[in-house]
């Protein structure tokens, strides 16, 4: 006689597990009756002495379990509880203009400004809108502008609290934008002219609690082909990893850390229509580079921001628009860029009383991208060993607590070897007669808003600003004649913001230029975020 | 009513700041634009009208108009190119600072030449650049040429130049511009030079007023007569003048006015000059972008070919055509429309009894020569593209081109 070959044969051990699986034997269908009676006989008494071990080590994966959901139903509270403190404190780093509250988020955290939208705005797919979330307390009182419930900042902050506590969130996609439409009318009101500045689109992806994608798309002077004046950019695109609440990695195309503007950009974030000279014409906002970051917050409210970024490339100076905005000339934007010149930079804030911001900033690399430009027949100035490193950095201080928003920033920049670049310039093979290369430059800002009244969404806020600048700060030996009495500048901005929802605004204002009262003028804009 | 207590402060900053922002007045009205402006100097200059020079392009016109600059002294860049013949010169060609030396072209205006693109190769051919053959890549480049040139300033050397400038009154003048001791270094100092001379040229509206009947017409401020405009439409028209086609009358770019040329470079044939003393050798043969002046394009497609010149102030920049081969504006329009339908009238006729045309050039280049555009695109015997009315027509509508202070 021969026997069945599937009959079940006892663990030569005492595996639970492999018992588990292997015990209801009698649930197995024999291939016979007899099979079933001789395999019952063999298995019995190892079966019933393991019945007892697997009774008892249910007993414990039960209770297992129940610790387990215990110490869940603790970390949702205490996440909610950190979502709550995110909120409180990017309500006040809001106000002060600051970096969004990477503190209050246990994982994906957020880098300051835009990043910061990748969390928020309209929700499209995957987990409820919005979360359940409630204004925290306060939120009315964030005075930039925005309101800290719907502020991209606060929205950012609370997101990674909440993508922390719940997975739910993982996979989400996010939509967010924003958008100005400014009247200029200079003294010359024949030069007159309305604009839809820009349309920005952008949105977030979150792969994970930890890891996200951060993507903004702006759309420049409403028309954009071969003669229209508009552009279309690719403003930031980014992944950003969790590390630990202090140390987030952020590698990609994003923003520097220099400035107050630069990183919190909307239109419903800074008073008067034109965003600062300063910011713009020293700091070339909004600057952003390709590269690999990492910050975090502490609890003791340090914000830092440090890492590697392409650079400038000093090959595409042009002698026009060079003196009056000198970075802005020369900027790369990702849009295949020279990588010969690695830069680095870094950030640190100090975020510890609510509403309040000290900050500084530093970014500092080459920008003759080792003469490829030239070799590549790209650009007809031979800038070969020279280094023309560049530097910029600032200092800035913001107080926005009760009615007021009180903000001041310095930023300096500096050109290196900027005499041997112009000796390159007014060579006669190039044949430059002007616009040549300054040494350093600077400027700096005063600025005081008061929000007047409020009412619901509604507010008016108006502000006054006094810049300073001087775009030709030094130029090198035997250029120093060249100096333009319009890049040395003072402006005075005075208006208002009406806000007639907390994240639209009206904005008017008027400026007096110093230097050339050929650009003084009235402004109207109309801006929007979401 | 007092303003509530918290409200005083922010509301006295914001009349301050408009009280401010809407006082005051002067600064100057400069759009910063680099290296413009009224000089201190300038502005103290008294006078009915002070040009508005930047430093550096007031020392280049004290270098432009300085005659001490050659050897032997006497002559200046203003020499040969007279402000009042539009920055240009009636001769054939030059007499040089040497005596008997001439040099082997006609002077060209220097006005609108800022507008010039640098000296490129493109898929077309050669485009933009200085001097008739292109072979300064710059209008900084093209300042250093003729101080150096023997057949014009004849400097042996760019240490002769500076030397002549540092004893010049301007000196000073060269080192507040360029830096103390500037001068001690001549390859900088010529250098610098150079850029003061091409700034002279950009900033000064005298080079580019754009002042003509035409630019009044053509901004509303004027009028033009019936056949000058039909003048115009004759030299616009495809099949008729053509001369549009290397001569726009079109704007080039938003906010600069025509140009009348396209910067490009062609080959015409024009007929030989005997007035040139170096003609007088049967051997000698000016080949535009191949040389002999220019000895960095030898592409054998460029020989004969010569920049295109702007139109504007062409009524008052006789005589024509590199060489200067003919001297009257209604002969130059007659010879584009007649050189192909009756050759003989420009050209001479061989041993064989045939026309030589294209006598300027070597046999080998003369192919070279643009013979498929109108109106050049005709056959001896043919009816030219413009008959003896609409020649005159097209020249009254050139004459609008000349600017106020040459009419």
């Amino acid at each position: 006689m021969t026997l069945p070959s599937a009959v079940p044969v006892p663990p030569a051990r005492s595996n639970l597990l492999h018992l588990a699986r292997t015990a209801p034997v009698a649930t197995r269908p024999p291939r016979s009756l007899l099979a079933w009676a001789i395999g019952a006989m063999l298995v019995a008494p190892a079966a019933h002495a393991q019945d007892a071990e697997l009774r008892a080590r249910i007993e414990q994966l039960e209770r297992q379990v129940q610790a387990l959901q215990q110490a869940l139903a603790q970390a949702g509270k205490r996440a909610q509880e950190a979502n709550m403190k995110a909120d409180a404190l990017a309500s006040q780093q809001e106000g002060a203009g600051a970096a969004p509250a990477v503190a209050g988020a246990a994982t994906g955290g957020a880098s300051p400004g835009a990043p910061a939208r990748a969390g928020g705005g309209l929700l499209v797919s995957g987990a409820p809108a919005a979360e359940g979330r409630v204004p925290p307390p306060g939120a009315a009182a964030a005075l930039d502008g925005t309101s800290a419930d719907e502020s991209s900042a606060v929205r950012a902050g609370s997101y990674g609290a909440q993508a922390s506590a719940t997975e739910a969130s993982a996979g989400r996609v996010t939509v967010f934008g924003y958008g100005e439409i400014n009247y200029n009318r200079p003294r010359d009101a024949s030069l007159a002219e309305v604009n839809v500045r820009r349309a920005v689109i952008g949105f977030g992806y979150r792969f994970d609690p930890r890891l996200r994608l951060v993507s903004e798309f702006e759309f420049e002077h409403a028309v954009t082909s071969a003669t229209d004046p508009g552009e279309v950019a690719v403003e930031q695109l980014y992944l950003d990893y969790a590390l630990v609440p202090q140390a987030n990695v952020k590698a990609g195309l994003f923003l520097l850390p220099i400035g107050l503007l630069n990183e919190v950009h909307e239109p419903t974030r800074y008073f008067g229509v034109e965003r600062n000279d300063v910011e713009t014409r020293v700091i070339p906002t909004t600057w952003r580079e390709v590269g690999v970051g990492v910050y975090g917050q502490f609890a003791s409210g340090l914000y830092y921001d440090v890492g590697l970024t392409s650079g400038f490339n000093l090959h595409k100076w042009d002698a026009t628009e060079g003196p009056s905005a000198p970075l802005a000339s020369i900027h790369q934007e990702g849009a295949r860029a020279s990588a010969h010149d690695i830069a680095t930079y870094a950030a640190v804030r100090w975020l510890g009383v609510p509403g309040v911001r000290l900050g500084t900033g530093i970014w500092s690399g080459r920008a003759t991208q080792g003469n490829g430009p030239f070799r590549a027949g790209a650009s007809g100035l031979d800038l070969a060993g020279i280094g023309g490193r560049v530097t910029l950095w600032d200092a800035h201080a913001v107080y926005a607590r009760g009615p007021w928003d009180l903000r001041a920033l310095y930023a300096r920049g500096r050109i290196g070897n900027a005499g041997a670049i112009d000796d390159v310039l007014a060579s006669p093979a190039v044949g430059q007669t002007g616009g040549f290369v300054p040494s350093s430059f600077d400027g700096w800002y005063a600025q005081a808003a008061y929000t007047v009244w409020q009412s619901g969404g509604w507010s008016i806020k108006p502000f006054a600003r006094y810049e300073r600048y001087d775009l030709q700060r030094s130029m090198p030996a035997g250029f120093e004649s060249f100096i333009v009495p319009g890049l040395r500048e003072r402006v005075i901005t005075a208006g208002a913001s009406v806000f007639v929802s907390r994240n639209a605004v009206l904005k008017l204002d008027w400026q007096r230029y110093q230097a050339d009262a050929g650009r003084d003028r009235f402004n109207v804009g109309l801006g929007y975020a979401f | 009513m007092p303003l509530p207590l918290h409200l005083r402060l922010p509301v006295l900053i914001l009349v301050v700041a408009i009280v401010s922002a809407g006082c005051g007045g002067g600064g100057s009205s400069g759009d910063g634009a680099p290296a413009t402006g009224s000089t201190p100097d300038a502005a103290a200059g008294g006078g009915d009208v002070v040009p508005k020079r930047s430093p550096l392009a007031a020392l280049g016109e004290r270098i432009f108009n300085d005659t001490s600059l050659s050897q032997p002294p006497g002559q200046s860049c203003a020499s040969c190119h007279r402000e009042e013949l539009a920055h240009a010169s009636h001769d054939v060609v030059q007499a040089g600072a040497v005596a008997g030396r001439h040099g082997t072209r006609n002077s060209p205006s220097l006005r609108y030449l800022k507008f010039s693109p640098d000296f490129t190769w493109t898929a077309d051919g050669p485009l933009g650049g200085f001097f008739r053959d292109g072979r300064a890549r710059t209008l900084t480049a093209q300042a250093q040429g003729p101080f150096l040139n023997p057949l014009e300033m004849n400097n042996g050397s760019a240490d002769e130049v500076i030397a002549r400038i540092a004893a010049a009154p301007y000196a000073k003048d060269f080192e507040a511009v360029w830096g103390a001791g500037v001068l001690g270094d001549a390859r900088t100092a010529f250098d610098r030079m150079a850029t003061a001379i091409a700034a002279y040229q950009r900033e000064a509206d005298e080079f580019a007023p754009f002042s003509s009947r035409f630019d009044r017409w053509r901004t509303g401020q004027g009028t033009l007569s019936e056949r000058e405009l039909r003048g115009m439409a004759l030299f616009n028209d495809p099949a008729k003048g053509n001369c549009a086609a290397c001569h726009p009358s079109k704007s080039p770019a938003p906010g600069v006015p025509p140009l009348f040329t396209d910067f490009s470079y062609d080959a015409l044939g024009v007929p030989r000059n005997p007035a040139i003393p170096a003609n007088a050798d049967p051997s000698f043969h000016d080949l535009g972008v191949c040389g002999p002046t220019r000895t960095d394009a030898s592409d054998p497609r460029g020989c004969g070919a010569f920049k295109v010149p702007t139109l504007r102030n062409i009524a008052v920049t006789a005589p024509y055509f590199h060489n200067g081969a003919i001297a009257m504006l209604r002969d130059v329009v007659r010879f584009y429309v007649t050189r192909d339908t009756d050759p003989q009238r420009w050209y001479p006729t061989g041993a064989d009894g045939t026309v030589v045309k294209f006598d300027d050039l070597p046999p080998a280049y003369r192919g070279n020569v643009n013979t498929t555009e109108a109106p050049y695109n005709r056959a001896p015997g043919e009816a030219p593209a413009l008959n003896d009315e609409e020649i005159d027509l097209v020249v009254e509508f050139l004459q609008t081109l000349t600017d106020d202070d040459l009419r």
